[in-house]
C-alpha cells in the first residue's frame, strides 16, 4: 500500500511539473480536413519528432523554450514547416494542413511507409487506403475484402465467399468493425461482396494476428475499417453507375455556428439487377428477379471547440429475397362441383446488418486524449415462407341431391430467423505523459442479445396451430478493461506491453488476455518484431463446418456450460525496406485454439447429459474440437513507383481435432498460396492491373467404398429391416481437391473526349479459364448395354470461368 | 450542393461472355479392402425369425452388380447384386451350443435384382432367452471374417389385463408394461387397416384406401427409457376433416412393445444418423461404417423381443 501511494503521488507530480511545454495537434488533408495518421511532425532543431495517430493527432513533449521550426510530412504530401516562438511554459496547439503533392514523388512514398514502419510494433499488421484497394483488378467492382484475401497469411474458401480465413482461424473469430463498431455478418449476395462500400472508406486497418490488448472478444484477426470524415470545407460528390449497383457519395462541411464546426458525409449504394431484369418480363408476368441489397452510411462529425468532438456513424444495409407468386382458379368441369380459389406463396427474407455510434473525443490535455463511444450493431436474418390457400365451393350433395356451399382457408407459414443486438459501452484514455510511453487504458461493456429462433403456423377457418421448435434467446455481457503501454526503450528497441481481463456474464471466471510484443531496429532498414498472447472469444457461428457456401452466419454466445474458447499467437517477423521502395517482409505464426466447438453434423438426435432422455439438438450439440495452425508468410510490396504491388506467398498448416475424427485439416486448409496482384502504369493514363492467384487444392472427405446401409421401420405388427446403398468415406478431409489457379487482368485508359474526361476499361477474370473446383461432382459409371454398375467418377463443379467486362466511366 | 464529380460506368459494362470449361471425368479410385457387412437379429418373438444377412463392402471401382442370363425356364434377364455373400459359413454359438445358419433366396417379384437373401437357422431348437450371451462368427471361402456378440434382452411386457377389451378411438388410454432397469422399448401403436395398407401396397395389392379410410391419428410410436413406467394414448389432432369414421369398427388396434439389447439400441436409434454423417448431393450419404456388435467388420448383431396387442376399435 505504501509502494501505491508512491507510486500516486509522484505520478501526480510528474504531471504537474512542466520545465518544458508540449505541442499538439492535428495533421490534415488541406483539400478536405480529413486528418492524416502516420504523419511525421518533428522540430528541426531538435531530435524531437512524433507520429501522428490515426486520428491524426500528434504530440510533441518536452519542447525547450526558444525559437522552433516545427515540420509535418507524410507519403503524397507536401512536407509543411512553422515557426514558432516558444516563450513560456505553455503548451501550443498547433495544428497543420497538407497539401497534396501534384505528382507523387517516389522518395516521399518511401518515406511514408518508413514512417509507418517505424512506428509499428506490432507485426501482421498493414493499412489498406482506397489507392490499394483500387490496385487489383475488380471483380465487378473494388472490395475492400477481396483485397484483403490477396495478402499472405489470408485464405479463402471459394470464389463466392469474401470471408477471411485468417492463420488458421474462421471467419467468426474475426473481429470486423467499421467505425470502430463490431459488424457480424459483413457481406452482400451470399458473401460475393463484402458490405463496405470502397468509396467512403478512408482506410482499413489489418492485423492478422498478435494484436495488441486494445482489441478483444476475438482469438483471429482484426480489420478495422475507418470511414472519411467529410470534406471541412466544401461540398463535393460523386456517383457510379454500372450493371451491378449504382453508388452515391456526398460529403461537405457544417454550417459554422458560434465556434461549433464540422462535417458530414452520405454514402449509399443499391444492386439495381432487379429493376434491369424486370423491365424485359412481360406484363402480367407473376415472375420478378427476386433479389437486391442496398446499403448506406452516414457520419457527421460536430467539433465543440478544439477540445472537443463528437461523432456520429451509420451504417445500414441489408439483402432481400423477396418472391411472390399468386394464381387464382375455377375450377368447375364437373356440373356438380365447382371451386374458386386464390392461392399464394411468399417468400420474404431480408438480412443485414444495422450499426450506430456516438463517440466522444476529449483532448483533456495535450498529453490526454479520451475517447468515449456508445454503439449498437444489429444483425438479423429472417427468413419468411408463406403458403396460403382461400376459396368458396359449392357440391351437389349425394344423399339429398341439395346444392352445398361453402368456404376453406388455409395457411401456412414457416419463420426462421437469428437476431444479433450487439450495444457497446467503450471509453480509452491514451496518455503520452511520459518520455518514451504511450499508455493506453480503457472499458469496454458489451451486451450481446442473441435470438435464434423457428416458428410455424397454421391455421384454417376454425383451427390455428403454433409451434415454436426451436427458440434460442441468451444475452450475454462482456465487461473487459485493458492498460497496454508501448514503451520506446531505446531508439532501436520497443515494446508494447498489455493486458486485458473479461468478465463473461455465463461464467464466474476472470479472463486474462497478457500481450507483448517487441520491435528491435536492426538497422535503419530492418527490423525484427515479436508478439505474443492470449485471445479469448465467447461467441460463435453455428454454420455447419463443411458448407461449401453459407449465405447467413447463424451466431450463438457461448453457452454457460462451454468453457471459454482463447487462443494463443505467437509471431515472429522481419521487416526490411530497401532504398528502391521494396518493402520485404517474412513471418512466420504459432496459433494454438483451445474450446472450440463445431457444430455436430448429421445428430440432430442425441442424448442428454444423464444418457436417459434422447433430444432434438440443432444447433446446440457441438464437438469439443482443438487446434493448432503455423506458417510461413513472406510479402514483397512495392509502394511506389511505375509499378506497385505486392507478392505475398504464404505456407501454411492448419489442424483441427475432435474425438469423432481425431486429428484433421479443415476445408479451408491450403499448404501453399501465392498471390501476385500488381499495377503498371503505362504511360500516365493508363494503367494495367493483374492478379494472380495459386493455392494448394483444399481438403475433402473421400469416398472409399460402397456398401449397403441397414435401416429399420418400426410399425405395430413387426419390425422390418431393409438397406439402401451408401457409400463408405475415408477419414475426414484426407484427401485434396485439385489446385487453384486463377489469373485476372484489367487495362484502365483515361481519355477526354469534348472537354469530358472518360476512363475505358476491360477486365478478364480468370483468364486461363482454370477449372477451380467449388467441391466435386459424382456420377455412377453405367454399363449402357447392361445396365451394370461399373464404378464411380467425378468431375470437378468449376467456380468462376473466364469471365470478360467491359465499360465505360464517364466524369463531368 | 454543388457536384464535382460524376461518374458513370456505361451499361455496356458488363457485356460479357462466360466461356464455361470443360468437365473432365476421373474414375474414383480407392484401395478400400472389402469387409464384412453384417445385419444379425436374434429375436424371442414367434413372429419374428432370428436371421443373419450378410453383404460386404465393395471398392468405389468395382462394378456392384452383374447381368445374368437365366434360360432355365425361358429366357431371362436379372441382376445379381455384388454385396450379397451367399457362400459364407454362419454359426451362432451360445456356450456350447452351436446353430449352423443357412443362406435362404427371398425372391421378390417386384424387383429387378436378386439376391436379397439372408441366413437363417432351419432347425427349431434356437431359443433365445433373456440374459443369454450369443457370440456369431461369420467366414467366407475368400477368406473374409467377422465375428459378434449379443446379451438377449429381457422379453417385454405389456399388461394387458389392465387394457379395455374394446377402444374409442376419441378416448385416452393408459398403457402400462414391466419396468426395466436397463433397457431400452420401443411402443408402436397403429390400426390394423393401415398397417395393411402399409404392408401390402408396395406388392401390387390394391387395396382402395380413399374409399376405405382409416382413422388418421391413431399411429404413434413412443420410445420408453429405462424406468419408465406407463404412457398414455391420446388420439392425434390430423386436421379439420376428420376421415369417415364409420369405418372404425370393422378395425383393430396393434399395440406392439419391443425390447431391444445395446447394439440394437446403439445402430438403429441412438447413432442411426452416423450412417449418413457425409453427404453429397450427386451420389447420397455416406458414412464411416459403423459397427455395434461387431468385430472385424461393419454392422450390427443385436437382439430384439416382441409382445403384441390387439382390441377392437369400435365407433
Amino acid at each position: 500500500m505504501r509502494l501505491l501511494k508512491y507510486f500516486i503521488f509522484t505520478s501526480f507530480l510528474y504531471l504537474n511539473a512542466q520545465s518544458t511545454v508540449s505541442i499538439s495537434g492535428f495533421v490534415r488533408d488541406d483539400e478536405n480536413g480529413e486528418p492524416l495518421g502516420y504523419a511525421n511532425v518533428f522540430i528541426k532543431e531538435t531530435a524531437l519528432g512524433s507520429a501522428s495517430s490515426m486520428d491524426g493527432y500528434y504530440v510533441i513533449s518536452n519542447v525547450p523554450l526558444g525559437e522552433k521550426t516545427i515540420a509535418a510530412s507524410i507519403i503524397g504530401y507536401e512536407m509543411i514547416s512553422k515557426k514558432i516562438e516558444v516563450l513560456s511554459e505553455k503548451n501550443i496547439r498547433l495544428d497543420f494542413r497538407l497539401k497534396r503533392t501534384v505528382i507523387e514523388g517516389q522518395a516521399i512514398d518511401v518515406f511514408g511507409e518508413t514512417q509507418k514502419m517505424r512506428q509499428m510494433v506490432e507485426p501482421s499488421r498493414i493499412t489498406l487506403d482506397l489507392r490499394t484497394l483500387e490496385t487489383a483488378p475488380a471483380f465487378i467492382e473494388p472490395d475492400l475484402f477481396r483485397t484483403v484475401q490477396m495478402l499472405p497469411g489470408v485464405q479463402t474458401i471459394n470464389d463466392f465467399s469474401s470471408a477471411l480465413y485468417v492463420r488458421g482461424s474462421t471467419p467468426d473469430q474475426n473481429l470486423i468493425m467499421l467505425d470502430g463498431i463490431t459488424v457480424y455478418n459483413p457481406y452482400h449476395l451470399g458473401g460475393i461482396f463484402s458490405t463496405f462500400n470502397t468509396d467512403a472508406i478512408k482506410e482499413a486497418d489489418f492485423h492478422a494476428g498478435g494484436f495488441p490488448a486494445r482489441y478483444g472478444g476475438r482469438m483471429g484477426a482484426i480489420l478495422s475499417v475507418i470511414n472519411r470524415e467529410g470534406n471541412t470545407e466544401k461540398i463535393q460528390g460523386n456517383a457510379n453507375i454500372s450493371i451491378i449497383s449504382s453508388k452515391g457519395l456526398i460529403e461537405g462541411p457544417l454550417p459554422k455556428f458560434k465556434g461549433v464546426k464540422g462535417s458530414w458525409m452520405l454514402a449509399g449504394r443499391r444492386t439495381y439487377l432487379d429493376k434491369l431484369f424486370n423491365l424485359f418480363i412481360p406484363d402480367g408476368s407473376d415472375f420478378k428477379f427476386p433479389y437486391y441489397f442496398y446499403d448506406y452510411q452516414a457520419k457527421i462529425n460536430i467539433d465543440l471547440n478544439q477540445d472537443h468532438r463528437i461523432t456520429y456513424s451509420r451504417f445500414y444495409g441489408d439483402d432481400v429475397l423477396e418472391i411472390g407468386i399468386s394464381n387464382n382458379f375455377e375450377n368447375y368441369d364437373n356440373p356438380a362441383e365447382y371451386d374458386q380459389g386464390t392461392s399464394n406463396f411468399d417468400i420474404n427474407w431480408p438480412w443485414g446488418n444495422k450499426t450506430n455510434s456516438l463517440t466522444w473525443r476529449w483532448l483533456i490535455s495535450p498529453k490526454l486524449v479520451a475517447r468515449t463511444f456508445i454503439a449498437n450493431s444489429r444483425y438479423r436474418f429472417n427468413f419468411d415462407m408463406g403458403f396460403s390457400d382461400t376459396g368458396v365451393y359449392s357440391r351437389i350433395n349425394d344423399d339429398d341431391q341439395k346444392i352445398e356451399t361453402g368456404s376453406w382457408s388455409e395457411s401456412f407459414s414457416f419463420d426462421f430467423y437469428d437476431i444479433i443486438n450487439d450495444y457497446t459501452f467503450e471509453t480509452d484514455l491514451s496518455w503520452h505523459g511520459i518520455d518514451n510511453h504511450q499508455f493506453q487504458g480503457g472499458l469496454q461493456i458489451k451486451d450481446v442479445q442473441f435470438d435464434l429462433g423457428m416458428e410455424f403456423e397454421y391455421s384454417s377457418l376454425d383451427t390455428t396451430v403454433y409451434a415454436k421448435p426451436l427458440e434460442m434467446i441468451d444475452s450475454t455481457r462482456e465487461v473487459s478493461i485493458y492498460l497496454q503501454d508501448r514503451w520506446s526503450i531505446t531508439p532501436r528497441l520497443s515494446l508494447q506491453i498489455g493486458a486485458r481481463v473479461t468478465d463473461y456474464s455465463l461464467h464466474d471466471t476472470l479472463y486474462l488476455d497478457p500481450r507483448f510484443g517487441l520491435k528491435y531496429i536492426l538497422r535503419q532498414d530492418l527490423s525484427f518484431k515479436l508478439s505474443l498472447g492470449r485471445y479469448h472469444q465467447f461467441l460463435t457461428i453455428v454454420n455447419l463446418e463443411d458448407e461449401s457456401w453459407n449465405i447467413v452466419d447463424l451466431w450463438l454466445g457461448l453457452p454457460e456450460n462451454r468453457p471459454a474458447t482463447w487462443a494463443d499467437h505467437l509471431i515472429l517477423g522481419l521487416e526490411y525496406l530497401s532504398g528502391n521502395s521494396w518493402l520485404y517482409r517474412a513471418e512466420t505464426y504459432y496459433k494454438h485454439f483451445e474450446n472450440l466447438i463445431t457444430l455436430q453434423q448429421g445428430e440432430l438426435i442425441t442424448e442428454t447429459g444423464d444418457g436417459e432422455n434422447l433430444q432434438a439438438t440443432p444447433f446446440n450439440d457441438f464437438y469439443e474440437t482443438r487446434a493448432y495452425a503455423y506458417g510461413l508468410e513472406l510479402l514483397i510490396k512495392k509502394t511506389a513507383g511505375k509499378v506497385r504491388g505486392w507478392i505475398g506467398y504464404t505456407y501454411a498448416q492448419t489442424n483441427r481435432h475432435i474425438k469423432k475424427h481425431g486429428w484433421y485439416q479443415p476445408k479451408y486448409d491450403r499448404t501453399h498460396t501465392l498471390n501476385v496482384v500488381g499495377d503498371l502504369a503505362v504511360t500516365e493514363n493508363t494503367h494495367f492491373s493483374m492478379s494472380l492467384q495459386s493455392a494448394s487444392g483444399q481438403p475433402f472427405t473421400p469416398p472409399i467404398g460402397v456398401y449397403d446401409n441397414w435401416y429399420v421401420s418400426h410399425n405395430a405388427f413387426m419390425p422390418a429391416w431393409y438397406y439402401s446403398q451408401g457409400f463408405l468415406v475415408g477419414e475426414k478431409n484426407s484427401a485434396r481437391m485439385s489446385s487453384y489457379f486463377r489469373l485476372d487482368v484489367g487495362l484502365k485508359q483515361k481519355k477526354t473526349f469534348f472537354g469530358y474526361n472518360y476512363e475505358r476499361f476491360i477486365q478478364l477474370v480468370n483468364v486461363t479459364n482454370h477449372v477451380n473446383p467449388l467441391t466435386h461432382q459424382y456420377r455412377r459409371k453405367v454399363n449402357r448395354r447392361t445396365g451394370e454398375t461399373q464404378g464411380l467418377q467425378r468431375a470437378d463443379l468449376p467456380m468462376f470461368p473466364f469471365f470478360l467486362t467491359f465499360g465505360l466511366r464517364i466524369e463531368f | 450542393m454543388r457536384i464535382i464529380k460524376l461518374n458513370i460506368i456505361s451499361l455496356l459494362f458488363f457485356s460479357c461472355s462466360i466461356v464455361p470449361p470443360e468437365l473432365e471425368w476421373e474414375d474414383v479410385q480407392s484401395d478400400h479392402e472389402s469387409v464384412l457387412n453384417i445385419l444379425g437379429i436374434l429375436s424371442t418373438d414367434s413372429l419374428v425369425s432370428s436371421f443373419v444377412k450378410v453383404h460386404r463392402s465393395l471398392n468405389v471401382q468395382d462394378n456392384i452388380d452383374s447381368l445374368v442370363l437365366d434360360t432355365t425356364d425361358g429366357i431371362d434377364f436379372y441382376r445379381i447384386s455384388k454385396f450379397v455373400v451367399v457362400d459364407a459359413e454362419v454359426i451362432v454359438r451360445q456356450g456350447s451350443n452351436e446353430y449352423h445358419f443357412e443362406y435362404s433366396e427371398i425372391e421378390m417379384d417386384t424387383k429387378d435384382t436378386v439376391g436379397l437373401g439372408a441366413y437363417f437357422y432351419n432347425g427349431d431348437d434356437l431359443n433365445p432367452s433373456p440374459g443369454e450371451i450369443y457370440t456369431l462368427s461369420v467366414t467366407t471361402p475368400s477368406g473374409m471374417s467377422a465375428t459378434g456378440e449379443v446379451i438377449i434382452p429381457p422379453m417385454p411386457r405389456l399388461h394387458k389385463e389392465e387394457l379395455p377389451d374394446t377402444f374409442r378411438v376419441n378416448e385416452i388410454m393408459n398403457i402400462k408394461w414391466d419396468v426395466l432397469d436397463l433397457h431400452n422399448q420401443l411402443l408402436n401403436i397403429d390400426n390394423f387397416l393401415n398397417i395393411f395398407w402399409f404392408l401390402y401396397n408396395d406388392y401390387g395389392f390394391y387395396y382402395n384406401y380413399e374409399y376405405k379410410p382409416g382413422p388418421c391419428g391413431i399411429q404413434q410410436q413412443e420410445f420408453i427409457y429405462p424406468g419408465d413406467t406407463t404412457w398414455t394414448f391420446i388420439k392425434e389432432w390430423c386436421g379439420d376433416s376428420e376421415f369417415n369414421q364409420d369405418s372404425w369398427d370393422e378395425d383393430f388396434l396393434l399395440i406392439n412393445l419391443m425390447s431391444m439389447d445395446q447394439n440394437y439400441y446403439d445402430f438403429f436409434i441412438k447413432y442411426s444418423q452416423e450412417g449418413s454423417e457425409f453427404s453429397n448431393l450427386y451420389i447420397g450419404p455416406g458414412g464411416t461404417g459403423r459397427n455395434f456388435g461387431i468385430e472385424g467388420g461393419i454392422g450390427i448383431f443385436g437382439s430384439v423381443g416382441v409382445d403384441r396387442h390387439v382390441i377392437p376399435l369400435v365407433p
